[in-house]
């Protein structure tokens, strides 16, 4: 009864994207880690909670496979972005909150995933690098409320993540699937899904059921 | 070079040359293959294109990238290569605007710093980059790279027929998993560098990249069998809860599997088209004889070029691709 979710982590250079994956998938932080190279690929098998209560009031609960798709910041790169976001779930745009110039890359992530990622695919913002504010040797380079009232906007999530400090890295992917449409009623098709997966059923189980049980 | 003289030149070459004349070697190769290439002008020197102004994103992205190259790699601790490596990515940067910096592009300089002085490896990493994978790996829109993508899978396809069709049902692309095979050559991709240095000794003496589609395939067929394998069992739902697989991963760090320098080019050497000898390609490529695989490469390359240059980046699915079809049992 498990769910694949794949989510790619978009933005410019050095923001930290592969640090936040490499926090989440193995819970590790390289200060000097290597840049990446076209794209790098993990995956993580993990119990997520689902945002609607069962029929006594408790909470529930769904396996997720993430696909995490991790792609390489440089300008150039970014035409070969859609080959990773083009059948993602989710994509969590990453920025660094001292560092304006790579804001202003959001909003153009933002407008190309809106534009020809699938209409599902999940939009979450993230301003990495909290860990530098307040005596951590940088400042805050956009007001918290104007990114905040951007990403309301464009009907996204907005998370403040810091990948050294561990903070806010699992709620990216835990938002994540609490935003997916139809999770919450996917596992009777399991089953089928499961063998089935694959053979081009592409987004037709899951786009269809657009809003979850709770809304 | 007479053909005889060529062919034990490259036979030596595949056996490894020797650490103590790689450098030698290798910069005698560019010398041979990058003489016709080379416009007429004399080359400004290294310390003017150190000191030619570059636009400053340009500068900042080296900047970030020269600490974030093999961060790890015990010659890399001291400031002074750091700073080496930065001057060389700038100079590579002045001296081809057209591809300015490109990540990846810190890989190779590195590691061909191991065996010269920074205006060297200038040399040997343009040699490298313009000549044996071309600028359009690298310029703004990468269409050399995109364009070997589909070559990648064209020969995967025609190879591994059975293992190419799973992937596809998977949605496991050939080209995306390989992608940094080819952009670095395989640099810092192998446990030890020198798996990667003697793939270097054949493709910098044949001055072209075709070595390297041996190389992805021969990695390739080396775990045919257990990709299938486990391709197969995915479609079991036991299996796939059980154990969190992941081809992509499998495929892309195929290398890491590989230590024994001489089993890897000889594996290499074996990839043959359907129907070739394998022996005829054993080194036949360099006494001038024709080795099919190795034509099939070039005219591959030539074609998916010419595709993406039109803009037809999708996947083709028209001529001659089909024909292998629906592939396996």
């Amino acid at each position: 009864m498990s769910r694949e979710v794949k989510v790619v982590l978009l933005g410019t250079t050095g923001v930290g994207k592969s640090s936040l994956v490499l926090r989440y998938v193995t819970s590790q932080f390289h200060p000097h880690s290597e840049s990446t190279i076209g794209a790098a690929f993990m995956s993580k098998m993990t119990l997520m909670k689902l945002k609607c209560k069962d029929g006594d009031g408790q909470d529930t609960s769904k396996i997720v496979k993430f696909q995490i798709w991790d792609t390489a910041g440089q300008e150039k790169y970014a035409t070969l972005a859609p080959m990773y976001y083009r059948s993602s779930d989710a994509a969590a745009i990453v920025y660094d909150v001292t560092n304006a110039a790579s804001y202003g890359k959001v909003k153009e992530w933002v407008a190309e995933v809106r534009e020809n990622a699938e209409r599902h695919c999940v939009v979450v913002v993230v301003g990495n690098k909290v860990d530098l504010l307040g005596g951590g040797g940088g400042e805050r380079a956009v007001a918290k409320e104007e990114v905040e009232s951007y990403v309301r906007s464009i009907g996204g999530i907005y998370i403040e993540a810091s990948a050294k400090d561990k903070i806010g890295v699992g709620d990216i992917f835990q938002r994540i699937v609490e935003e997916l449409p139809g999770i919450h009623d996917e596992g009777d098709e399991d089953s089928e899904m499961g063998s089935m997966k694959g053979f081009k059923l592409k987004g037709g189980g899951r786009g269809g059921g657009d809003s979850g049980c709770c809304s | 070079m007479s053909p005889s003289t060529r062919a034990a030149f490259h036979g030596l070459v595949s056996r490894g040359i020797p650490v103590l004349y790689r450098s030698t070697v290798w910069d005698a190769c560019r010398k041979y293959h990058a003489s016709g290439s080379t416009s007429a002008a004399p080359a400004p020197s290294f310390s003017d294109l150190v000191d030619t102004p570059i636009p400053a994103q340009t500068a900042a992205e080296i900047e970030k990238d020269v600490d974030r190259t093999f961060p790890g790699h015990s010659n890399f601790s001291s400031e002074k290569e750091h700073s080496q490596l930065q001057s060389i990515l700038t100079a590579f940067a002045a001296a081809h605007p057209e591809i300015g910096y490109c990540q990846g592009l810190s890989f190779l300089a590195f590691s061909l710093s191991l065996f010269f002085s920074p205006d060297q490896t200038l040399d040997v990493l343009s040699f490298v980059v313009i000549d044996i994978l071309g600028a359009n790996y690298f310029d703004s829109d990468m269409k050399g790279r995109f364009a070997d993508m589909l070559v990648i899978q064209h020969l995967t396809r025609a190879q591994f027929p059975r293992l190419f069709f799973l992937l596809e049902a998977h949605e496991v692309d050939v080209g995306v998993a390989t992608f940094s095979w080819f952009l670095v050559m395989f640099a810092g991709l192998f446990r030890d560098m020198e798996l990667t240095f003697r793939i270097w000794d054949v493709v910098l003496s044949e001055g072209s990249p075709v070595f390297l589609f041996r190389v992805a395939l021969a990695l390739i067929a080396s775990n045919e069998d257990s990709l299938i394998a486990l391709l197969e069992s995915m479609g079991d739902e036991e299996e796939e809860e059980g154990e969190n697989v992941n081809v992509n991963q499998r495929l892309t760090d195929l290398p890491l599997q590989w230590t024994d320098c001489d089993a890897l080019i000889r594996s290499a050497y074996k990839i043959a088209l359907p129907g070739e000898s394998a022996f005829v390609s054993f080194f036949a490529g360099s006494a001038g004889t024709k080795v099919a695989f190795d034509e099939e490469v070039l005219r591959l390359r030539a074609r998916y070029k010419e595709k993406v240059e039109e803009g037809g980046e999708q996947e083709e699915e028209g001529d001659d691709s089909n024909e292998e079809g629906e592939g396996g049992n």
